[in-house]
């Protein structure tokens, strides 16, 4: 072997060792953490009781559902396709937990009930994009309307607060310290993190996300893989209902209100491109504990509330302008498409091989 | 036998209808059996009254409307035009409150929305934000703004006068009536007769080549912005004229009427396809429906349940008259690859 060809043969095996994706999506997670370090410090020299454990596990709860829904989500996203229904979904799979469990079902029957009335929802918006060919923004916007209407169906118009004694355990309850739905959270954060990096269901998503016909004419089964992810979707925010319905101690048909947009400004923040192809589910962890944090810490400070929307209006703003002059920058420099897609595992591992 | 040569030749000479004049003319005869369908369901469906009421019920989606949909059809969205609707209105009905002379407080809100709209159409035409995001930014703000400034409260004006849009008439007709026709004219002469209307359907339906070719893509999307921005400006003179109040919450959810309106008008959510035309009839359909069902008894939330059925029933068939010529586009281009 040749000095040259040594040299190159090291750098190649020490490209494959540095991480694959510190690409726009790579820079974006590591400024989260900076903003994020940085809102820490502040709000903890601001106020004495913001870096307790209360208020942490405080915190952690309240993006719980966010985070769960937002985790799934993600991945739809980066498949190119988006799920306004979740917000409608919690709501309506709550509502159907509470009234099954008012009307005498065992807790979990009436959790798994509430669960699949997601799972149903979320095929049918598979459904609704993948076979009829709708836009997935109005085909979920008409499912949103329809789950948000069944919700107030179900229980006519009413909260529902007569459930069985131990209902609020999952939302509310606490292992030791810790919360449930934070233990929930982390799992969820766990498992699709996991199928992201090492299942081909989050490498087809990417690839479909990226090119839709060129993954399908390189064998990628891009509608099953659609409708998997919509179905996931729909049962994360299913779940999500029943965490929250728990939290609150029944069904409100009014309840996640917006979610939708919580979950979507979450990923958007994590650095997930609403045009596919791009987003972590760390990321939308990141964004919505950015979001979390930033509502929290005005809260301890007594701003008022209407502030906060301000607030997390220039949050989003200033975000996406930084994700704008990264991307430009990254241009500038000669990247974009073609040099994301050298830095592609795929390749990377094409290329180790032929050495 | 002259007669039916003539029938057929002058039948020939009528243009083909593409998806678009499909759907325009689907929505026609939609309108008009959901019209003889709540006519026959009820006696007071088909009165002046409620049709006046019906007319007047549209009227804030439609003045918005017109603008959104050239604006998407350029490709763009603007998600805050419900946050503009509830700060516009707080503004103006504030400066009345401070002794301000009507005209100048309905100026100011307009002129708020336009800068909105001037701001969104810098982030997305300018410095390239999605349209989704950046004008879900300007939503959250400007939400947040109409609280701020009402302190989170209903805020009444004292002027009397401030009625006359949102409840006083025009002769026989009532003024909201009257302001969405005059913006119906303005935003045809503008689709039809300027070339700002052809370049939002250039611009919508090939950025790129738009730009190759010289057309102005930035300034054609950036003026549907901020002409969306302060006809959305307006509407929130008109909403808290119509409650004679500025609520907190005004305009919430507007941005989602405007966009089924628009939707089911025909409007492509990738731009390049869209008529004026094709959101009033849009809009008219909403309006019968609610309408028509408040009349007959049902309670809202079927009322939702159903909006959202009609919503996917209308873009499901859209996806299918374009899926078939999708189809076909495939099986051509799969014949060609294979040759």
């Amino acid at each position: 072997m040749t000095p040259p060809a040594r040299s190159a043969a090291v750098a190649s095996i020490a490209r494959s060792l540095l991480p694959t994706r510190v690409g726009v999506t790579g820079q974006k997670l590591l400024i989260n953490l900076a903003i994020l370090a940085a809102i820490w410090v502040v709000l903890a020299l601001l106020h004495p009781r913001f870096l307790t454990p209360e208020n942490i596990s405080n915190v952690s709860r309240q993006i719980a559902t966010v985070v769960v829904v937002g985790s799934v989500v993600t991945l739809l996203m980066v498949s190119r396709n988006f799920d306004l229904s979740v917000g409608g979904v919690v709501a309506l799979s709550g509502c159907t937990a509470a009234t099954l469990a008012g009307s005498g079902w065992p807790l979990l029957p009436a959790f798994v009930a509430g669960t699949l009335v997601g799972t149903l929802v979320g095929i049918a918006n598979g459904f609704l994009v993948v076979v009829v060919g709708i836009n997935s923004v109005i085909a979920t916007l008409g499912t949103m309307y329809l789950t948000r209407g069944s919700a107030l169906l179900v229980t006519g118009g009413v909260p529902v607060y007569s459930v069985p004694e131990g209902y609020e355990v999952v939302g509310a309850g606490y292992v030791g310290p810790v919360p449930i739905p934070v233990i929930i959270m982390l799992l969820v954060l766990l498992v699709m993190t996991v199928i992201e990096r090492r299942t081909w269901l989050g490498k087809y998503a990417r690839a479909t996300g990226s090119n839709a016909v060129a993954a399908r004419l390189a064998g990628v089964p891009t509608r099953r893989v659609q409708l998997l992810l919509f179905a996931l979707a729909g049962t994360a925010a299913g779940w999500g209902g029943i965490m929250t319905g728990s939290r609150v101690g029944g069904g409100i048909p009014t309840v996640a209100q917006g979610l939708e947009f919580g979950v979507v400004v979450a990923a958007v923040l994590g650095g997930t491109s609403l045009a596919g192809g791009e987003g972590v589910v760390v990321g939308t962890f990141l964004g919505a504990l950015l979001v979390g944090t930033v509502n929290n810490g005005l809260n301890l400070l007594g701003v008022p509330t209407f502030w906060q929307t301000v607030a997390l209006g220039v949050v989003l703003v200033l975000a996406v302008l930084l994700d704008a002059a990264l991307r430009r920058r990254g241009r500038r420099r000669g990247g974009g498409i073609e040099q994301r897609a050298d830095r592609t595992p795929g390749q990377a591992a094409g290329s180790g091989a032929t050495q | 036998m002259l007669v039916r040569s003539a029938v057929r030749s002058a039948l020939a000479a009528l243009p083909r209808p593409g998806p678009t004049a499909l759907r325009l003319l689907i929505n026609a005869v939609a309108l008009t059996i959901l019209i003889v369908l709540f006519a026959v369901l009820s006696d007071k469906f088909l009165t002046p009254a409620n049709a006046t009421n019906v007319l007047r019920q549209i009227s804030i989606v439609v003045t918005v409307g017109c603008f959104f949909t050239l604006l998407m059809v350029s490709g763009g969205i603007d998600l805050s035009i419900g946050g503009v609707v509830g700060v516009s209105g707080m503004v103006s009905v504030l400066l009345v409150n401070m002794g301000a002379p009507l005209p100048l407080a309905f100026a100011a809100a307009v002129a708020l929305g336009t800068l909105v709209g001037a701001f969104n159409g810098f982030m997305v035409s300018v410095v390239g934000i999605n349209t989704v995001i950046a004008t879900l930014g300007t939503m959250y703000v400007t939400r947040g703004a109409t609280q701020v400034l009402g302190g989170g409260m209903s805020v009444r004006p004292k002027d009397p006068g401030y009625a006359f849009i949102g409840s006083g008439d025009i002769g026989p007709i009532p003024t909201m009536v009257v302001i969405m026709v005059v913006v119906l004219v303005v935003a045809l002469v503008l689709e039809r007769r300027t070339a700002i209307g052809r370049f939002a359907v250039l611009v919508g339906s090939n950025p790129r080549g738009a730009r190759l070719n010289g057309l102005p893509v930035r300034t054609t999307q950036a003026l549907l912005f901020i002409l969306t921005g302060a006809a959305a400006g307006f509407a929130g003179v008109m909403v808290s004229s119509r409650f004679m109040a500025a609520q907190p919450g005004s305009g919430t959810g507007f941005e989602f009427d405007v966009l089924i309106a628009t939707l089911l008008g025909g409007t492509s959510l990738l731009g390049g396809e869209g008529s004026v035309v094709g959101l009033l009839l849009g809009a008219l359909i909403v309006g019968t429906v609610t309408t028509g069902l408040n009349i007959l008894g049902i309670p809202s939330f079927i009322q939702t349940v159903l909006l959202g059925a009609v919503l996917i029933a209308a873009v499901g068939f859209d996806a299918v008259v374009r899926g078939r010529r999708g189809h076909l586009a495939r099986r051509v281009a799969a014949k060609d690859a294979a040759a």
